[in-house]
């Protein structure tokens, strides 16, 4: 009896915690959704800004990024810088919404792959005092960079000499939408809900203002309100997913690697971010408990994972290029799927990302300079050189 | 004499497999003390993604153990380059 009594005076309490604790992710689950729909608008404030902004000059104003290494460099730095990949590719998507060519746009998609890296690695400078523990964590970050990397040498000399990844964004968008574009697209329901607020600040709050100024406040204000937005996203969702993240993981312990990438790939687009996922692998592999090949595998499913933003993205496009927005996005998603499916189904091309972040990691412990002289240089100097060397030599 | 021979080599196939099915039971066990390692760290991933989120003090750390590094190559090299001064 007395127990009863207790029981129903704690659980009143317990219940009162639980409605608010519930009601609490509601609120952060819209807080989401609405997150997602700014994303949207950005998109659209790039890709309406950019076309108000160059007009028909579109392609002559990236003409300097028509050199692949250019686009490489461009989507290498500017993600290196961001640190977010995620926040690189919805611009691109919005830029090629403006007119920017999708032939442009590819390297530096694949620019993006690469400049993401460095957050992880950043991260396991949180073990440099630590000896065998650093050397673990390291190389769990750096076989991320040279993944994509190798992905990039095997990928982008095939791109431009056959264009094979835009012929197969081209054809895979075009399954998608069918030969009548946009009025038979499934994305009809999102485009009326993004296009109003566009409107609105194009015509109304930027209505006076000459139309080239109009425009770049627009892309200006697209490009800024995309980082606070994914940022804050990935943020909200870091911490609403984590219970789900968790489960997947514990799934995945003991099975193979498909099983390894398929909990990266679930988990990078639960929460959003690849960075987010490949800087929870390194700890983890730092630990010594999960070993550089058991984490391998989750960092190509983070490769994967990430593609939702860009194809999130591409849904907010409206008009004559968002059939190219789809394309650069559905171009992410296939280099990335292309990338684990060659390198990691290639037993020799799977091995070399191994043994150089290894090797890399051998070094860094030896001497911390390499590990300074390895960011600088990938994230920084190579592509200044590659710039000035492909200037140089005219093309 | 070729009886006892048998019953040896019978004898010594015993505990060869004997022993490796031991060494299969201990690869097992291990095999299962490491996921349940990995299962313990899972839990714990709040705490690595709290890790993520200090990558401005990662890069002092890195800042730091780099120059200490140069100032010990330089306080090396001076130290060879005095020591050779010497008759």
């Amino acid at each position: 009896m007395s127990t009863t009594t207790t029981t129903t005076i704690k659980s009143p309490g317990k219940l009162h915690v639980s409605h608010a604790s519930t009601s609490h992710n509601y609120l952060q689950w819209l807080y989401v959704l609405l997150l997602v729909y700014l994303l949207l608008i950005a998109v659209g404030l790039i890709g309406s800004g950019f076309k108000t902004a160059a007009g028909a000059q579109a392609k002559e104003l990236f003409a300097f990024a028509s050199n692949p290494i250019a686009g490489l460099v461009i989507g290498t730095i500017a993600t290196a810088l961001i640190q977010s990949s995620s926040t690189v590719t919805s611009i691109i998507v919005g830029l090629v919404a403006g007119g920017l060519p999708v032939s442009i746009a590819i390297p530096m998609v694949m620019g993006a792959n690469i400049g993401t890296t460095i957050t992880n690695t950043i991260v396991s400078l949180g073990h440099i005092r630590k000896g065998n523990e650093f050397r673990r964590a390291y190389a769990a970050a750096t076989v991320h960079d040279f993944f994509n990397i190798l992905s990039v040498l095997i990928f982008l000399p095939l791109e431009i000499a056959f264009g094979f990844l835009q012929k197969t964004g081209e054809y895979l968008s075009g399954l998608l939408l069918g030969a009548d574009a946009m009025s038979t697209s499934g994305f009809n329901f999102i485009k009326p809900l993004v296009k109003p607020p566009v409107k609105f600040l194009q015509d109304t709050v930027l209505g006076g203002l000459p139309s080239t100024a109009a425009g770049i406040i627009m892309v200006i204000l697209g490009v800024v309100a995309i980082f606070v937005v994914i940022t804050l996203i990935g943020k909200l969702l870091r911490v609403l997913m984590v219970g789900t993240a968790k489960e997947i993981l514990h799934r995945s312990v003991g099975r193979g690697p498909v099983s390894g990438i398929f909990s990266g790939t679930l988990i990078t687009t639960l929460v959003q971010s690849s960075s987010t996922t490949t800087s929870l692998i390194v700890p983890l592999a730092g630990t010594g408990v999960f070993s550089l090949k058991q984490v391998y595998p989750f960092t190509l499913g983070a490769n994967i994972g990430t593609c939702i933003t860009a194809l999130l993205a591409a849904t907010a496009v409206s008009g004559p290029n968002a059939v190219f927005a789809l394309q650069i996005a559905l171009i992410h998603l296939s280099y990335n799927v292309l990338g684990v499916i060659v390198i990691y189904g290639i037993p020799v091309l799977r091995n070399i990302p191994l043994w150089a972040a290894n090797e890399l990691a051998d070094a860094a412990v030896r001497n911390k300079l390499y590990v300074a002289a390895y960011i600088v240089g990938l994230f920084f100097i190579v592509p200044g050189a590659l710039i000035g060397g492909s200037q140089a030599m005219g093309w | 004499m070729s009886e006892l021979l048998t019953k040896n080599r019978d004898e010594l196939e015993g505990k060869i497999s004997d022993l490796e099915m031991t060494l299969h039971d201990m690869k097992c066990e291990v095999h299962e003390q490491i996921e349940a390692e990995q299962h313990e760290a899972i839990d714990h991933l709040e705490d690595y993604l709290e890790q993520a989120d200090h990558k401005y003090a990662n890069l002092r750390e890195l800042l730091v153990t780099v120059l200490n590094e140069i100032r010990e190559l330089v306080r090396g090299e001076s130290d060879k380059d005095s020591g050779s001064l010497k008759p």
